[in-house]
């Protein structure tokens, strides 16, 4: 079969195709980006922004508290733009994330339990978001002192897929008087980061992809110990840190903050 | 310019700075194009979206790097197809998710480009022997015939120079002849 025949044929043929059905993606594209923070929309909402004199107060007491892990940070080392913590938590801005940070899931999760057992093993009475019922994973995490507890809840209405978790809600907790530090945040230009105050105590809203890192006791900065995450809000409760992740806006996550009981 | 590209041309640099409306019109563009590229080279419809999906955050993220001047559909398809074939190799790594996803294809009625082609004599032949190539070539007349990709937007697809594209073509259609002469016997 001459050349030319055969390149008819294919073209026939290609026109014939059937391919699966095109997924309408720009939606779903647009969507995601904006959760990471790729355009900056800021809802109305009845908390109260930290004065800009209490957020340099609270940047300067954490940098003074938090010099020895700032140094063990390499990415951050040189590139500090700043840095404000909660007892068991710090953000730190730098200009881009490392190049060898993954997804994955279940990192630092610990072992899976059920509340009651877990309770035990704590040092801090658990909160729990009202709402939503029971959650559908416990995990508990003896790195940390005094513990970490992880709360896991399955995709549902207002609260899809996270492809940094892999669930529709992931909450943390942990004793920030215990474990100052435990939680770190790596948050590249372009995420957005706002300091609040919820019923009155501190919380950070990182809005966008970052890196999210756990810290052992001697603050080395470990790649197998951090992993992509998305939107997450860091609220304070008595001594207890929450760390709130999920795909989701600052509306929700606000919402989950204030349910818990 | 034609005008269609000065139009992308436009939406590119309205998405540069931060206009996301912008560049849900240029995923509206391009997705079925992206989306049959992952496919060919997934044969998985599943896949072949998470790939394209990933593509065009990714595509998205690096647009800032991205020249004014350059055809933009090249440039995109070289992302779809590096994260369709990262999948691909991912999905061979495990020979249980391999052999899931050949069930899976088994009951899915557009499971390939080629199970999904109209039955006729000729055409099951031109099939048969598309299916004996390996996939180099298999990919190549695809993305030149079945896709109508340009020289440069299939190089950008199959990861190689524009002028390799002419010889690998050339090359494939002569191993297509033989196996279907051969197939006649």
């Amino acid at each position: 079969m001459p050349v030319a025949e055969l390149e008819r044929q294919l073209r026939q043929l290609g026109a014939e195709v059937e391919y699966p059905p095109t997924p309408q993606l720009a939606q779903s594209v647009a969507e995601h980006l904006a959760d990471e923070g790729a355009e900056s929309r800021r809802p109305r909402l009845s908390w109260q922004p930290l004065s800009t004199r209490a957020a340099l107060l609270a940047v300067a007491l954490v940098l003074v508290l938090a010099g020895s892990v700032v140094a063990a940070v390499p990415a951050a080392r040189n590139a500090l733009l700043d840095l404000v913590g909660l007892r068991g938590a710090t953000v730190e801005r730098v200009p881009a994330l490392p190049d060898d940070v993954e997804a994955r899931l279940g990192i630092g999760l610990g072992r899976p339990t059920t509340l009651e057992s877990a309770q035990s093993s704590l040092a801090f009475q658990p909160l729990l978001p009202a709402q939503l019922g029971e959650p559908n994973g416990v995990f508990l995490n003896h790195d940390p002192p005094g513990g970490e507890l992880s709360l896991v809840y399955t995709t549902r209405p207002g609260l899809p897929r996270s492809r940094y978790t892999g669930v529709g809600l992931l909450i943390n907790e942990i004793n920030g008087n215990f474990a100052p530090g435990f939680f770190g945040k790596l948050a590249p230009r372009g995420v957005r980061i706002e300091w609040l105050r919820i019923d009155g105590e501190p919380a950070i809203w990182v809005q966008g992809l970052h890196e999210f890192f756990y810290k052992d006791a001697t603050h080395t900065y470990r790649i197998s110990r951090t992993r992509l995450a998305g939107n997450t809000l860091l609220v304070q409760r008595g001594p207890i840190v929450v760390r709130i992740e999920g795909r989701f806006g600052l509306d929700r996550a606000l919402a989950i903050a204030r349910s818990l009981r | 310019m034609e005008d269609s590209q000065l139009a992308e041309a436009k939406l590119v640099a309205r998405a540069k700075r931060g206009e996301l409306r912008a560049y849900e019109q240029i995923v509206e563009r391009h997705q079925a194009t992206a989306f049959r590229v992952a496919w060919l080279i997934t044969a998985s419809s599943a896949d072949a979206e998470e790939a394209t999906q990933d593509a065009f955050l990714k595509a998205y993220r690096a647009l800032s790097r991205f020249r004014d001047e350059a055809p933009l559909r090249p440039w995109l398809l070289r992302i779809v197809a590096n994260e369709a074939r990262n999948r691909r190799v991912a999905a061979s790594r495990r020979e249980r998710l391999a052999l899931r996803v050949l069930e899976e294809r088994h009951d899915d009625a557009v499971a390939s480009p080629e199970t999904a082609l109209l039955e006729s004599d000729t055409r099951a032949e031109l099939l048969g022997a598309l299916q004996r190539l390996d996939e180099r070539d298999r990919l190549v007349i695809v993305c030149r015939y079945f896709l109508d990709l340009t020289e440069a937007e299939t190089a950008a697809t199959l990861g190689c120079r524009r002028g390799t594209v002419k010889s690998r073509l050339s090359r494939a259609l002569a191993r297509l002849r033989t196996e279907m002469e051969d197939a006649r016997g």
